[in-house]
């Protein structure tokens, strides 16, 4: 179609050829492109963290994405955290602790605590790290802060703090 | 007629209209009964939402789907003059533009929030898109179909729409109030004794001006809408808390027949509420795709959730309350305005002063002002949530003016009978929820001076709340089918909104029949199984126990039916004889046999029943609620005015509880809702124009993981005699009292009191000449 641009996505390990209306979000792309319906949209103003994705390893969210600016980007969804070893500890430990309700932040929530955890372990500071000059450890408060990009109205956030307490711990 | 038969008549009429009277005495044989029942257990469909598995309403993506996006009306009252279509339509791929001009006709219905017409989930009475008026600002004029999202967003932006305003109320006012029929099922005007006399001879008087601001629900899941015609059948996906409503209201609008009208809603990404009226996008989406004549998907943005759909109504409370030396009231009176439509529904403040407390002397007067906005909604305790601010904050004023403890002030005037009818309780623990939850906190080790704490610039306090919720069992039906192969189905057309009200069925169900809970599949949301009217109040817990219940004993007598004339150990028995208990139906002496025996001797492949709650008469005539305390700290920085919560418990009488993990969470996620509207939350309003200015995530904020602390959740759990389960509904009840709590710990670290919510920084700084001048 014209004005579209050609662009190859890899999402959860496999090659996508699409031709795509430039304004397309990477979250409507999987969501009603892909049927990765797994993804969520909240508030579509990057807000809410319920689109979070992992692109190249990092979290964004998908609605401030064009996907055409993910040509070539390898990008995981919840949809794929069942085939990570960290991915399905996140949600056993989401289960055990009933860090989710309604369910429609989890999908966000937990691609955010899996980059979360890697930013954690690659020595980065958070806003409410004090000290910057060694590893940081992953204290309650450095949890919430870290995790602060993802709302969730039903208030399961007791819970998925505690479940990312028990991830770190074993 | 006196106050108590005046009351007891309204609560019947609305009962009387919808429901069966369960019989005086006929109490739940499984209440209190050891069991499933009251498992600590993973939510059942949790495995499915961690792995992303769950369908909701926006993820139905069906064949030839066009995309729908709505046009906000510019002005908050007035006349449409012109809509100038031509840009859009020349957009590529837009399919129609569809305004008051081409729109097809849709009947009004009654607003379900008037209770004029139960049967109607219409947010409102007023003919959206068959009318030039606009009647708030934001109000959709017209809808844009195109192929795809981007261009139906695009082309939305194109349509031109030229208004004659009116000059529009938007904000509260005296001058413009009156009193509503009624207030959240009760009187809107109530006198007990003589308050005024009482004022006058109290020891001690506090009196105090609380307000709150409009509130949004925010559920995360965004408003969203699928429908497709087939000929005449209607299939709709919507995210409603109340898919038999707006099948209802849907088959009114477009005058169909309601058995061609399928709604369709499992699994709702949060209600809170906002999603029990079904709000004008449903029917404009519902007419837009018989215009495209092909299925059209509409999804609300963040932003058209706040002006498309309602939210809490502001309120202000002016609360009196008088008392003894020795801290027993002699008056409660309580005056609340509120803001309401042409559909007169009050945000009724006046509620927990009813209830709440001892008096011999009350009065309290309901008003609400008529507003040039859209319909206000039921929000996570309508009524009690503001309401209870409004109190609990002035009992807090007199238990400083008397220099007595607060909960020694609340338990001096703990009631043994209901203030305003003279009824007594189904069940009140409030007594043992106050002992628990300060033993939790260690609430004697409270200072009782006002800022006498702090942590380095840190002042910290302590304060607590009461809060009250009414309960209430309404009208449900279930169709169980029990299977030859050892499962059974029970179909309902509630729905999952993430309080946990699949597990919780699956384990009563479960411990009802007899039957593992991993044979038993609980599937909702469907609207065609049966005429349910659960549009939240709390009540699923309750009422879908109810309905299970009556389910259970009509499977036994089509059983002992089936059995009857038979070998089976069970011919000739009778429905009072036998019990339901270990796969199948057994007498007290112990001959009996399982369910598949039966069915596998009758030939039959399965056997199915349908179930209907009723409504036990005891709750009614006496009035059931349920009932909890709030023990709350804060940190206030002394340099910048923030408000950090730093420990919480909250304990609860909720009855039984059936499923105690997902419980927890249900009261976390209230209170964390009322730190929310505590510290942050306000729908701003330019009150020239009556636009909302804060309609996003970005400015409209709510709590996230760094304003939340660990909550620590007890529950009394005694089962209440006359209730199904013993059980009671706490899914409000969590909110109700929180920002009082807060606000109460707030005065406590500073020394400050601040009568209006949300706390923000700048009030206490404004109010508190010692903050932030260090």
């Amino acid at each position: 179609m014209s004005g579209h641009i050609p662009v190859r996505l890899h999402v959860n390990g496999q090659a996508h050829d699409l031709s795509l209306d430039p304004r397309v979000t990477l979250l409507d792309c999987l969501r009603e492109h892909l049927g990765l319906t797994g993804t969520k949209k909240g508030c579509d103003q990057g807000a809410c963290g319920a689109c979070t994705v992992l692109a190249d390893g990092e979290r964004i969210n998908s609605c401030l994405t064009p996907a055409v600016q993910c040509d070539g980007m390898e990008i995981v969804t919840i949809e794929a955290m069942a085939n990570d070893e960290l991915g399905t500890r996140v949600q056993d430990a989401f289960l055990a602790h009933d860090g989710l309700q309604c369910g429609y932040c989890t999908s966000g929530q937990i691609c955010s605590v899996v980059a979360m955890l890697a930013e954690h372990r690659a020595g980065r500071p958070s806003a409410v790290t004090e000290d910057l000059t060694g590893p940081a450890p992953l204290t309650d408060v450095e949890i919430r802060e870290r995790m602060a990009g993802n709302l969730c109205r039903c208030g399961a956030y007791n819970g998925i703090v505690a479940a990312i307490r028990e991830v770190t711990r074993t | 007629m006196n106050v108590a038969a005046r009351g007891f008549s309204l609560a019947m009429r609305a009962v009387g209209r919808v429901s069966a009277l369960l019989p005086d005495g006929r109490h739940d044989p499984l209440s209190g009964r050891p069991g499933e029942i009251g498992r600590d257990i993973a939510r059942l469909d949790g495995p499915a939402k961690v792995s992303g598995g769950i369908r909701y309403t926006a993820d139905r993506v069906p064949a030839r789907l066009a995309y729908a996006v709505t046009v906000p009306s510019s002005i908050a009252k007035g006349r449409i003059t012109a809509v100038d279509s031509s840009r859009a339509l020349a957009a590529p791929g837009v399919v129609l533009v569809m305004t008051h001009e081409n729109a097809p006709p849709m009947k009004p219905t009654g607003a379900y929030s008037t209770l004029r017409s139960p049967v109607a989930a219409a947010a409102m009475t007023l003919p959206i898109m068959n009318t030039d008026r606009v009647f708030w600002h934001g109000q959709p004029v017209a809808v844009v179909v195109a192929e795809t999202q981007e261009q139906a967003e695009h082309a939305a932006r194109l349509v031109e729409v030229s208004y004659a305003a009116e000059p529009a109320v938007v904000t509260m006012s005296d001058e413009a109030a009156h009193t509503p029929a009624h207030s959240v099922l009760e009187e809107s005007k109530t006198v007990v004794g003589a308050p005024h006399a009482a004022l006058a001879d109290a020891a001690v008087v506090v009196r105090g001006v609380y307000t709150t601001p409009p509130e949004h629900h925010n559920a995360l899941e965004l408003h969203a809408t699928v429908a497709a015609w087939d000929g005449d059948d209607l299939t709709v996906h919507d995210t409603s808390q109340y898919p038999y409503g707006v099948k209802e209201m849907l088959a009114k609008k477009f005058g169909l027949p309601p058995e061609r009208v399928h709604v369709l809603a499992p699994y709702i990404g949060g209600g809170f509420g906002g999603k029990t009226t079904a709000w004008p996008h449903v029917a404009l989406t519902v007419a837009a795709a018989g215009l495209a004549g092909r299925p059209v998907k509409l999804v609300l943005s963040r932003a058209h959730t706040f002006h498309m759909t309602g939210g809490r109504a502001p309120t202000r409370s002016r609360v009196t309350l008088a008392a003894d030396t020795g801290g027993r009231l002699t008056a409660i009176v309580h005056d609340a305005l509120s803001t309401c439509t042409t559909d007169e529904f009050a945000e009724a403040a006046i509620v927990p002063s009813r209830h709440l407390y001892a008096t011999p002397n009350l009065a309290v007067h309901q008003r609400v002002a008529r507003v040039d906005r859209i319909q206000n909604a039921f929000f996570r305790g309508p009524g009690v949530t503001p309401g209870s601010f409004a109190l609990e904050s002035a009992m807090d004023e007199l238990a400083c003016r008397l220099g007595l403890d607060p909960l020694e002030l609340r338990l001096r005037n703990e009631p043994a009978r209901d203030p305003v009818s003279g009824r007594r309780f189904t069940s009140r623990h409030l007594r043992e929820a106050y002992r628990l939850g300060a033993e939790a906190f260690r609430w004697d080790e409270r200072s009782p001076a006002p800022r006498a704490t702090r942590d380095g610039h840190w002042l910290v306090g302590q304060g607590m709340a009461a809060a009250i919720n009414p309960d209430a069992v309404l009208v449900a039906a279930v169709r169980l089918r029990l299977h030859a192969d050892g499962t059974v189905t029970i179909h309902s057309s509630t729905n999952e909104l993430g309080a946990g009200t699949s597990t919780a069925q699956t384990q009563a169900a479960a411990q009802r029949l007899g039957v593992p809970m991993d044979r038993i599949r609980f599937l909702q949301g469907d609207s065609d199984v049966a005429r349910t009217r659960i549009p939240g109040a709390s009540a699923a817990t309750t009422t879908l126990a109810s309905a299970i219940w009556n389910a259970r004993d009509r499977l036994v007598r089509e059983l002992l039916t089936l059995a009857k004339g038979t070998d089976s150990p069970l011919a000739g028995r009778r429905p009072d004889e036998v019990e339901t208990r270990d796969e199948g139906i057994f007498t007290t002496g112990g001959r009996g046999e399982t369910y598949w025996r039966i069915l596998e001797r009758a030939g039959r492949e399965h056997v199915e029943v349908t179930g209907r709650s009723a409504v036990p008469y005891q709750t009614v005539k006496r009035g059931t609620s349920t009932y909890g305390a709030h023990f709350a700290e804060v940190r206030v920085d002394e340099d910048t005015g923030e408000v950090r919560v730093s420990r919480w418990v909250g304990a609860f009488d909720g009855g039984r509880i059936v499923s105690p993990r997902q419980a927890a969470s249900q009261m976390r996620g209230g209170i964390i809702q009322g730190i929310g509207m505590a510290l942050m939350e306000e729908t701003l309003l330019d009150e020239r124009s009556g636009r909302i200015v804060n309609a996003g995530l970005a400015d409209y904020h709510i709590p996230t993981h760094a304003d939340v602390p660990d909550i620590e959740v007890r529950f009394v759990d005694v089962p209440d005699p006359q209730t199904p389960l013993g059980a009671k509904g706490i899914g409000e009840l969590g909110i109700v009292g929180v920002a009082a709590a807060i606000a109460n710990a707030i005065h406590h670290a500073t020394g400050t009191r601040v009568r209006d919510l949300p706390i923000t920084a700048d009030k206490l700084l404004q109010h508190d000449g010692r903050l932030g001048v260090r």
